[in-house]
């Protein structure tokens, strides 16, 4: 595809800038391409945009630019293209989203709060994304002043050693003032709650009602300002009693069940 | 630029615009590819921190209790390695280019990208991004900037369009939101932009001053090489002439070592080498230095001016030198003498000549003098002489008195004899010169020669067949023949072998120069040789002195080798003495060579008085004695005599009677001369024949002192008999050149 660009663009190079024709469409040759098409095609239209209206000695020197220009740059910047698309991509896949009642449900072994808003967040003590939702946690926790109960759940698995949850995000979690944390013994709140991915948070109002389900971070174990958090806040101070749900990041709290019943 | 700045090179120095440009080309090139090599450095420092960073803050992800490694690990290994490891490469192997630098613009922004994420997005992982932009501010390049905030404008553009809320926190937001983060990137980059551009500016300026000084040295350098190279050659042309000068140079320390000398130096006092001389203080005993040069070169040091002097040294050989010596001493700044320059002259010969110089002009002082003497002393002597001989005439004396005036007769011509002696040493006698061969002249003497020395001495005659003929007068080189024998006959009281030799010599321009009263040519050499006593080297200086002698008082007048010296210089010889005490004395007189030989002329016949016949002669002499003597004698001869005390008075009479048949006229007369009384009388009476007479006749009648054919010469003192032959013969020769129809004289 590299080749075709160049091939293209020296093609138009013997033209007078008044015969040149204006690039409806760039002519790429082969279908292959891991760029999307009508990106290199705006490329190469303002290059040509540009050579037209721009002096000759200007686009002397702009052709003389490209044509110094090295290809392997040019792929070097498509396989950094293509590996932060990858990442980004990554960055922004939810996990799987909680299956959570709508109303408070009995026999889960936590604490309700009837004078406050309830604010419930499952984590894997492991789980490395679920940092940023901890940290988002603080931000709510600090901005909604007392006005929220929160419980902090740390799913600790059945088989694992006794101090499998002892982890830096469970002490991170423990500094927090006002927070309850919870371990989830095999992860049976979670299960009550139909919570299938670290970093999932459900809001209940003082009457059991569920307001909020979702993660708090914008994308995968990224911090910073996101939807979830605004929501959550929104609620905690009054401003919205709609229910609501936001895409979660984190890892899974089990293993994915194959119709075999084995792991996968 | 570099005008406006301050120059630390002098005005002249300036480097040209395009020069700067190079080399500022130059030097960013250099810069941009040592920040090249840097950055790469720092790309794999990088690379390995984020994969440091995604090991301890995500190494693994889980499900349940089942990890796996997270793909941020392998994204801080691949992606970050695709992201660090080309443009170090870029940076190892191509450094400095264009692309190098954006492309390292751009990893730098994407590792921003890497650790933001890898970090979460923490708000100080962003700092990353303009320690970034610090680090490319190292290119010196603000393009790059461009390049780097594209990157972040576009990521967070890409973002925005696609991924909202990991960058804004919201689903929805506008385009131009992305402009709010790139803003941020700008507010660094204006400034780092600014830091740049007073960066490039002031490496331009060092530059431009480099370039200055580089030229400054340069030039200073080639001046100086200049310099050092008219320094060897001024050192060369000293060295040349020192080496080369005809004239003694040396350089002493102010101790008085000798530092250097010259070969001429070396020569004058004949040492082979200045080692030699250097070692050398005394040559046979004797110092070479004489006593007053301590004190010449005390006088030197406290003198700034050229100090001189004379002085007397010693040759190697041990013979004496006389030098003239001068010198001058240069001193530091701090008026200290460094050295003393000088330079030596053999003035040896200078002095000789001058001795000589001195006693030619003694003895030419003293022949004016014995001239003077001889010219009044002549004029007493012919009338002395004259008188006697008239009265011997006269037979009515007795025999007493004849006895007397013999003897007054005897005395005036032994007086005469003398005159004539000293005329001769005085150069003023008349010559009478011919073409003779001196081998005949010395045969024709030897029997008087061998009587002249006596028994006890043995006379050699060396005669080299085919001697060349001189022109001069033989009576006067039998003078000389005879002169020197008699002085050799002296040096030998005890006998011993005289030697008289003749051979033909030749003299070139070398031998003329060293001897300035000589001309190169041919000569024929008369030597005369003893073996007598010899002579000291004071007594050869005075050798041709009138009046001196080494002869014990009554046996030597002092006047014979002086004569001799007279003779020979007026025949335009040179005569020399070789001497050494002990050994004897040579004498050697060169007499020039004439190329054709004439028949030697006969010799004159003797005549008698011859009386006159009536023939009208006028009388010029200023001496009235002399003049009546004359008047008394001529007019005893039967002539009819008009006599004259002066040329005006004789011009008169010749006006008076243009019919006079002979001009007798003394040569020196007071008013006017003999000569200009001829040329007046000839205006009247051009074949009226002249007889001059003088007690030295060469002043006035020329240096050959050679006479017109109608012209004759009568020297004083002079009988009767002198006169009476001399007015015949002048008489007979006018009447034999007198043309047929010219009237005979009355």
């Amino acid at each position: 595809m590299e080749i075709a660009i160049r091939r293209s663009l020296f093609a138009s190079e013997s033209l007078q800038d008044s015969e040149r024709p204006a690039p409806a469409a760039f002519p790429l040759e082969g279908s292959a391409t891991c760029f999307p098409h009508w990106k290199v095609q705006l490329s190469f239209d303002f290059v040509l945009f540009c050579r037209r209206r721009m002096p000759s000695n200007i686009t002397t020197s702009v052709k003389g630019r490209l044509r110094r220009f090295p290809a392997e740059v040019l792929v070097w910047l498509l396989v950094l293209s293509s590996g932060f698309g990858s990442l980004i991509a990554y960055q922004m896949k939810a996990g799987v989203p909680a299956v959570a009642p709508g109303a408070w449900p009995n026999g889960t072994g936590l604490s309700f709060d009837s004078q406050h808003i309830n604010l419930f967040m499952f984590a894997h003590p492991k789980c490395p994304c679920t940092d940023a939702s901890i940290e988002e946690l603080k931000v709510v926790l600090t901005r909604a002043r007392g006005r929220i109960s929160p419980t902090i759940c740390f799913f600790d698995p059945a088989g694992v050693p006794a101090d499998w949850v002892q982890t830096r995000l469970f002490r991170d979690a423990k500094s927090i003032p006002g927070l309850n944390v919870v371990v989830d013994m095999d992860g049976a709140i979670a299960a009550k709650f139909g919570v299938m991915t670290s970093g999932q948070v459900l809001v209940y109002d003082c009457k059991g009602r569920r307001l909020f389900a979702g993660g708090i971070t914008g994308s995968r174990g990224h911090a910073g300002d996101n939807r979830g958090r605004s929501l959550v806040l929104a609620l905690a101070s009054g401003e919205s009693n709609d229910p609501v749900q936001t895409p979660v990041y984190g890892c899974a709290l089990h293993e994915q069940v194959c119709a075999t019943g084995k792991t996968l | 630029m570099t005008s406006s700045s301050a120059a630390p090179f002098p005005s002249g120095y300036l480097p040209d615009t395009e020069a700067i440009e190079r080399r500022f080309t130059a030097a960013l090139n250099q810069l941009r590819s040592r920040t090249d090599h840097l950055l790469a450095w720092l790309m794999l420092v990088q690379w390995l921190a984020m994969i440091l960073l995604a090991l301890i803050v995500s190494p693994q992800t889980w499900e349940g209790r089942t990890a796996s490694t997270h793909i941020h690990v392998w994204a801080a290994i691949f992606l970050g390695g695709a992201v660090c490891l080309y443009p170090a490469w870029l940076g190892w192997k191509r450094p400095g280019q264009t692309t190098t630098r954006h492309v390292m613009a751009v990893g730098q922004m994407l590792v921003s990208a890497i650790l933001i994420h890898l970090t979460g997005g923490r708000i100080e992982t962003h700092f990353h991004v303009f320690g970034s932009l610090a680090l490319l501010a190292l290119y010196r390049d603000a393009r790059v900037f461009i390049t780097a905030t594209i990157v972040v404008y576009v990521d967070h553009l890409i973002r925005g369009i696609f991924w909202p809320e990991s960058v804004y926190g919201v689903l929805t937001a506008t385009v131009w939101r992305s402009l709010e983060h790139a803003g941020w990137v700008l507010f660094e980059v204006t400034f780092l932009t600014i830091a740049v551009q007073a960066g490039l500016k002031e490496m331009r300026e060092l530059v431009a001053r480099q370039i200055g000084l580089e030229k400054f040295n340069t030039e200073k350098v080639q001046e100086v090489k200049e310099r050092t190279q008219e320094l060897a050659s001024s050192e060369e042309q000293f060295r040349t002439f020192f080496r080369d000068s005809p004239i003694g140079l040396y350089r002493i320390s102010s101790d008085g070592n000798f530092l250097m000398v010259n070969s001429a130096l070396l020569a004058i006092l004949g040492f082979a080498s200045q080692e030699e001389f250097s070692l050398a203080k005394t040559v046979k005993g004797e110092p070479i230095f004489d006593t007053g040069r301590e004190q010449f070169l005390n006088q030197l040091s406290t003198s700034t001016d050229v100090v001189r002097r004379d002085a007397v040294w010693r040759r190697r050989d041990g013979a004496q030198l006389q030098i003239r010596e001068s010198g001058r001493a240069f001193r530091n700044g701090t008026e200290k003498v460094v050295h003393i320059d000088g330079t030596i002259e053999d003035v040896t010969e200078y002095r000789q000549l001058e001795e000589r110089f001195r006693q030619a002009q003694k003895v030419q002082a003293i022949g004016q003098l014995a001239g003077g003497v001889a010219h009044d002393f002549n004029n007493i002597l012919t009338v002395i002489s004259g008188y006697s001989q008239v009265l011997l005439s006269n037979k009515s004396f007795s025999d007493e008195v004849r006895v007397n005036l013999c003897r007054i007769h005897d005395a005036g011509h032994r007086a005469a004899d003398l005159t004539r002696q000293l005329l001769a040493f005085s150069r003023k006698q008349r010559l009478q010169p011919r073409v003779i061969y001196l081998n005949s002249v010395t045969a024709e003497m030897d029997p008087m020669l061998q009587r002249l020395v006596g028994e006890n001495i043995r006379i050699r005659t060396i005669a080299v067949s085919g001697l060349a003929p001189v022109r001069a007068d033989p009576s006067q080189i039998q003078q000389v023949v005879m002169n020197l024998v008699v002085n050799a006959r002296d040096a030998m009281p005890a006998g011993g072998q005289l030697t008289i030799e003749t051979s033909n010599v030749s003299f070139g321009e070398g031998y003329a120069q060293t001897h300035h009263d000589m001309l190169p040519g041919k000569y024929v050499m008369l030597a005369v040789s003893d073996t007598g006593t010899g002579m000291t080297p004071e007594v050869q200086a005075r050798l041709f002195e009138p009046f001196f002698t080494t002869k014990a008082p009554g046996y030597g007048t002092g006047l014979g080798l002086a004569t001799c010296y007279g003779i020979v210089k007026q025949s335009g010889g040179h005569i020399a003495a070789y001497s050494e005490v002990g050994h004897g004395t040579t004498f050697k007189v060169y007499l020039p060579c004439v190329e054709v030989a004439s028949t030697p002329a006969d010799a004159e016949p003797v005549q008698h008085r011859q009386d006159g016949a009536g023939e009208h002669i006028l009388f010029v002499e200023d001496d009235s004695t002399v003049r009546e003597y004359g008047r008394g004698v001529l007019v005893g001869l039967g002539y009819k005599v008009h006599s004259a005390a002066n040329g005006l008075e004789a011009l008169e009479i010749i006006r008076k009677y243009p019919q006079i048949d002979l001009l007798i006229t003394d040569v020196i007369m007071p008013g006017m001369g003999g000569r200009k009384l001829v040329e007046d009388v000839r205006q009247m009476a051009p074949n009226v024949p002249v007889l001059f007479t003088s007690g030295y006749t060469f002043d006035s009648l020329g240096e050959t002192g050679e006479l017109e054919s109608s012209c004759d010469f009568l020297s004083k003192p002079y009988d009767p008999d002198d006169l009476s032959q001399k007015v015949h013969g002048c008489l007979s020769g006018r009447r034999s050149r007198l043309p047929n129809d010219v009237p005979a004289p009355v």
